[in-house]
């Protein structure tokens, strides 16, 4: 089983916890691992649903949310927990409780959030409409050390992601099978790619394709065939013609023979 | 229970008036297999030909899903960016992908699109569309050693088709699809396997080479041919080693014998873009003296509304204004032409003033999903029992003989499907081995209704793995009683 880990996503609302938690909840099943999502906005609708936005409700909502990580994170899930949390000392609970917890800084400046408020709360909250909306009547403590700091205004959410992915590499957090795809590769393709940054680098889906070129004994088969699932991957990316690998020769042979039988004139 | 595996013995052009009628009294092997199991036509692909029947097959999905409408499809919209339609195109899982990422193992020999090999949990050789054996036709590439040790030279297909030595040709069909088997029932033996699937060439060529010396109703009918059991023979030959690939089957094994499309007599051949011409679509810088491929004439675009492809269909692409180079059919009159267009084609008759009984398919009516670039028109000549002539420089547009030589048969919409399970025709066995009895019994069961992509979802079904949902067709299911076969609703229509 691989090992289990909480990704905390704490940010203001609008920040792209949500967005990062989905990215990366679809790269992490790619390679292979269990993954559960926790998002502020889902459980509120349905395990919180009694808890309003008050203090004491805040702090309730992260314990329940806390107690569910701590338990999915000991039985090797990847548990991703997307909510504004916005009290550093509920967090500093949730990082005591939770085994390999990894903090997760969504920044964003309050300004963007509010230009894209794509809830349409801020709205509200800046009329006056919702009480205790943090950043704008309620307060947003900031994490001092987190894991992990992603800026959203100035990155991509693919680019977070990746940032995200390189950081639980780096803790040995990425489920074995995409590691030892990424070994087997990089020793195939050595000295060229170097594991860590194929398992950083590579996206996700090309896991499931490498895993079967890996699975042959000979190691000038793999060599080749993960050579061409790497390079069907760039071919793919540029829009490049893909039987550029085929001589002309060969295509030729192919032509005549359909010819021969009339499949073509 | 056993072990779960699937054996698909592919015979491409395999048809229904052979196999279920004609031939059947003399088919002991696949007699077998139907006397207890599930039978039924298999309607294949728009267009019904080896690309993109097979790969639709083998994945579940359409000719659009998948993006490639035949053997060469076109790339851009300028007039001659072609591409083939090979391994690489295949974007879309086949059933061995899935498997093999499942950890299970697959025997994949002579399936069509499937060069360059892409790896597999398994073993793979490719098809009839691989250069020869010099280019790399194995998976992985250090097996192709073991299959010239088991074939002395594995054969990929018949060379020089259009020859007028008929019994050479014969002779290579033959040798052919010895070795494929022989390769087949090798790997049967020396290899664990959750799935198997060959698919054997040699039918579609026998067809396509002696249909004429068979059929007393073909233009081409020569009485008294030395070759007019060939047919008929070969396809107890094929019988026979289809035997030997159930010695290979337990009681668990699903096997299924399935064909991508059929076959009827062919007629003759129209002359698409010759017909273009005379109808004033086509306009030509020069015509040719002698019958030229379309590709190496000169068109004058600027009076050129559309142009054609042969091969066993045809079809048409029209030249509009802001899409091809060169367009000059307005957006809002492509309607109007495509439907003069159907309207002509499928009023034309043969010479004698009879309808052919053409069919004309909109790509978007055929696939619910239309991916890449499909012909403007696909056109079926008197429902496939006339080919499509690309050449231009035939007196008229009717020809009796293929521009590339004797052909004595053209594809049919529905090829053949039939499935069993090993325990209703393999002996019931006991205590160490012994042959306690005959086989389980089940009355045979015919479908209808069974199209190729039912193919996918009932292997996947049958080794415990649920069909994908993007997977269009259905899975068929073997259960003991007639009543209980479930053939659940289409979603492609």
């Amino acid at each position: 089983m691989s090992k289990g880990f909480a990704v905390w996503f704490t940010g203001l609302s609008g920040s792209g916890k949500t967005t990062l938690g989905r990215l990366l909840e679809k790269e992490l099943v790619t390679r292979g691992m269990r993954v559960q999502s926790l998002d502020g906005d889902v459980l509120r609708q349905g395990l919180n649903s009694d808890l309003g936005f008050g203090k004491a409700d805040r702090d309730e909502n992260i314990r329940r949310v806390t107690y569910l990580a701590q338990f999915l994170s000991q039985n090797g899930v990847a548990t991703l927990v997307s909510f504004i949390s916005p009290f550093a000392a509920a967090r500093q609970k949730a990082r005591e409780l939770i085994p390999n917890f990894i903090e997760v800084f969504v920044d964003c400046p309050l300004e963007v959030c509010i230009e894209r408020d794509v809830k349409g709360l801020y709205k509200k909250a800046l009329a006056g409409d919702i009480n205790d909306f943090t950043g704008i009547s309620h307060p947003y403590e900031e994490p001092e050390e987190p894991e992990i700091k992603v800026r959203t205004d100035l990155n991509t959410p693919s680019q977070c992601v990746k940032a995200i992915i390189s950081e639980l590499a780096s803790r040995g957090f990425q489920g074995f099978a995409c590691t030892e795809v990424a070994a087997t590769v990089s020793q195939a393709l050595d000295p060229v790619y170097p594991a860590e940054e194929l398992v950083v680098g590579l996206p996700g889906s090309l896991y499931s394709k490498l895993a079967v070129a890996c699975k042959s004994s000979n190691p000038a088969d793999v060599a080749a065939y993960t050579t061409r699932v790497l390079r069907d991957h760039l071919q793919d990316l540029s829009g490049a013609d893909p039987l550029s690998d085929i001589s002309e020769a060969e295509k030729e042979a192919i032509k005549k023979r359909l010819r021969s039988f009339g499949y073509i004139d | 229970m056993g072990k779960r595996r699937v054996m698909v013995i592919g015979l491409d052009c395999a048809t229904p008036q052979l196999v279920f009628d004609q031939f059947e009294d003399r088919l002991p092997n696949l007699r077998k297999l139907m006397a207890s199991g599930i039978t039924g036509e298999l309607e294949s692909t728009v267009p019904p030909i080896t690309c993109p029947a097979w790969m639709s097959m083998v994945s579940g999905k359409t000719p659009g899903d998948l993006g490639f409408y035949g053997f060469r499809n076109r790339k851009d919209y300028s007039y001659d960016g072609m591409s083939f339609a090979l391994s690489y195109s295949m974007k879309d899982k086949t059933v061995w992908d899935i498997l093999s990422e499942l950890n299970k193992t697959n025997i994949v020999i002579g399936v069509p699109q499937t060069f360059p090999p892409k790896p597999l949990n398994g073993w793979l050789v490719t098809s009839f569309l691989t250069p020869g054996i010099d280019s790399q036709f194995t998976y992985p590439g250090s097996f192709r050693d073991e299959v010239f040790k088991v074939t002395g030279d594995y054969k990929i297909d018949v060379d020089d088709f259009r020859s007028e030595d008929r019994q050479r040709v014969l002779d290579e069909i033959y040798d052919m699809t010895e070795k494929r088997f022989k390769l087949a029932r090798h790997m049967l033996k020396t290899r664990p396997w959750d799935f198997f699937m060959m698919v054997e060439m040699g039918v579609d060529r026998i067809h396509h080479g002696f249909w004429q010396y068979m059929d007393p109703d073909h233009i081409a009918y020569e009485p008294k041919s030395a070759f007019q059991s060939a047919i008929l023979k070969y396809y107890q030959y094929i019988d026979e080693q289809v035997g030997t690939l159930l010695e290979h089957a337990d009681s668990d094994t699903l096997v299924l014998v399935v064909s991508d499309h059929g076959a009827q007599p062919m007629e003759g051949g129209i002359a698409l873009n010759q017909w273009l011409i005379d109808q004033g679509y086509l306009t030509l810088e020069e015509y040719p003296k002698a019958p030229t491929p379309i590709s190496q004439l000169k068109v004058d675009w600027s009076r050129t509304k559309a142009w054609g492809f042969g091969g066993y269909y045809g079809r048409v692409f029209l030249n509009v204004e802001g899409r091809e180079p060169q367009g000059i059919v307005p957006l809002d009159g492509y309607e109007t032409l495509r439907n003069e267009l159907i309207s002509k084609l499928e009023s034309m008759t043969d010479e004698q003033g009879r309808i052919l009984g053409t069919k004309v398919f909109k790509p978007e009516d055929v696939y619910p999903e239309v991916n890449n670039i499909p012909p403007d028109l696909i056109i079926y000549f008197g429902d496939l029992r006339w080919r499509s002539i690309g050449s231009v420089g035939y007196p008229g547009i009717y020809r009796y003989e293929n521009d590339t030589g004797p052909d004595g048969a053209n594809h049919s919409q529905r090829g053949i499907f039939i499935m069993n399970e090993g325990r209703y025709f393999i002996p019931t066995r006991g205590f160490l081995g012994l042959a306690q009895g005959p086989p389980k019994e089940r009355p045979p069961v015919r479908l209808n209704g069974l199209h190729l992509m039912d193919v996918a979802p009932t292997i996947l079904d049958w080794l415990g793995v649920s069909p994908p949902p993007d997977m269009r067709g259905s899975v068929v299911r073997p259960l003991a009683s007639p009543n209980q076969v479930d053939v659940a609703e289409r979603t492609d229509g």
